[in-house]
């Protein structure tokens, strides 16, 4: 009696672990489908793609020459021109020595003045007669917001026993 | 038993690695390939509206020779070194400055501002780049002389990219200068663009989506644009080509 309890708990408790599996499998083989499914679509789209793609060069074909050729030299031209015009960077040459006229002290003569574009950057040479002025024309060039980041280059006399200065800054 | 047992987390497992290492990548490929279908299509479909576009747009170029004209003397298909000393010459002649020293560098290639097609989205396939030739010219004359010739450089006919410029006070050997004569000095880089063939309008991106040209570069160039004549040659030939 005893016996036939425990077989009868034990048949009911395997009953559950079956139908899972039934359940997993049954999921697995419809994933198997789907899959085997998509490969057939993939295969289908790669066809029509290939048709299309036939189609396209024909078409292709009918697009090109010296019409085409001719447009695209215009088009790129102006693209370029646009590109040009809309550089952020002042080309006006003259801007730099308008700028340069309006801060020079009345006592310092320039002797070189040189503006690197591409590297924003910009050196001044001048002579005068006194530290005085060096120190002056310095401050100068410091009020001014076109110049940023000033700094002092050499200092010597030269034959005539003027002071030769540099400057160094960015714009 | 023990095998019954393992049957549910064997299938799980089966299913689930052929959802994450096969139907997955399979879904995505299906997207993407739908999507080149579907562009492929549209192209197909527009063939003929961007035949008519082509047309359209060969019209707006041949009614605008001028603005052609400017565009080809811009960025010409050569650099054409002769035109660049002659326009430097000129320039440098009409503010009273002597031209004392021409020289050409080893050129470079750059793209040309990106060359979007004028929306930004993409770049035309295989485009050219424009040529860079570096020059650096020496001007003597007077300070005033020179602005002026700067004024006018900056504004040729011709595309370039302004690198550097000097003034310098002109000074003999021994170190004394000489009255108010400065030297200049221009770095800059002149532009080409070589024509090129295009396979198919429809690799155009400027074509294929139908954009018309926008002029209005032209019109503001052309109002700042210093006006250089063409060099003529009336005479030559010579008997004695050594006298």
């Amino acid at each position: 009696m005893e016996r036939t309890i425990l077989t009868s708990i034990e048949s009911k408790s395997q009953k559950p672990h079956f139908y899972s599996s039934m359940i997993a499998f049954v999921i697995f083989l419809l994933t198997l489908s789907v899959w085997g499914g998509m490969k057939w679509y993939i295969k289908t789209l790669d066809n029509t793609l290939s048709q299309l793609q036939l189609q396209l060069n024909e078409v292709s074909k009918s697009f090109h020459g010296n019409q085409v050729d001719d447009l695209v030299a215009f088009h790129d031209r102006l693209d370029s021109m646009r590109g040009q015009l809309e550089r952020p960077v002042n080309t006006e040459l003259v801007d730099f020595l308008s700028q340069l006229e309006k801060l020079v002290l009345p006592e310092v003569r320039i002797k070189k003045y040189e503006v690197d574009i591409s590297k924003r950057n910009i050196k001044v040479t001048g002579v005068t007669n006194s530290f005085k002025y060096v120190a002056q024309q310095m401050t100068q060039f410091k009020a001014d917001s076109f110049f940023i980041n000033i700094t002092a280059g050499g200092f010597e006399r030269d034959e005539a026993g003027q002071i030769v200065f540099s400057f160094n800054t960015y714009f | 038993m023990s095998f019954k047992i393992l049957l549910f987390p064997l299938f799980s497992l089966l299913t689930l690695s052929l959802i994450i290492g096969f139907l997955k990548p399979d879904l995505d490929t299906i997207i993407e390939k739908k999507d080149t279908i579907k562009n492929q299509r549209t192209l197909i479909e527009d063939s003929g509206s961007i035949a008519k576009h082509i047309d359209q747009l060969t019209s707006v170029v041949n009614e605008n020779l001028e603005s052609k004209k400017i565009l080809f003397t811009y960025l010409p298909t050569t650099f054409d070194q002769d035109v660049v000393i002659d326009s430097f010459n000129f320039l440098a002649t009409n503010s009273n400055l002597f031209v004392d020293e021409i020289i050409f560098d080893k050129g470079t290639n750059v793209a040309v501002n990106n060359l979007t097609d004028g929306d930004g989205s993409s770049t035309i396939p295989n485009k050219q780049k424009v040529s860079l030739v570096p020059f650096t010219g020496k001007v003597i004359g007077s300070y005033q002389d020179i602005k002026t010739f700067l004024s006018q450089l900056t504004h040729t006919n011709r595309f370039q990219n302004m690198n550097s410029f000097s003034l310098e006070s002109k000074q003999k050997s021994n170190g004394t200068e000489v009255s108010d004569l400065l030297e200049g000095t221009i770095n800059i880089d002149y532009g080409y663009l070589r024509g090129f063939s295009v396979s198919s309008a429809i690799d155009v991106p400027f074509l294929k989506n139908k954009l018309s040209f926008d002029l209005s570069p032209i019109t503001i160039f052309k109002d700042k644009m210093t006006n250089i004549p063409l060099s003529v040659v009336t005479m030559f030939g010579k008997e004695n080509p050594f006298k």
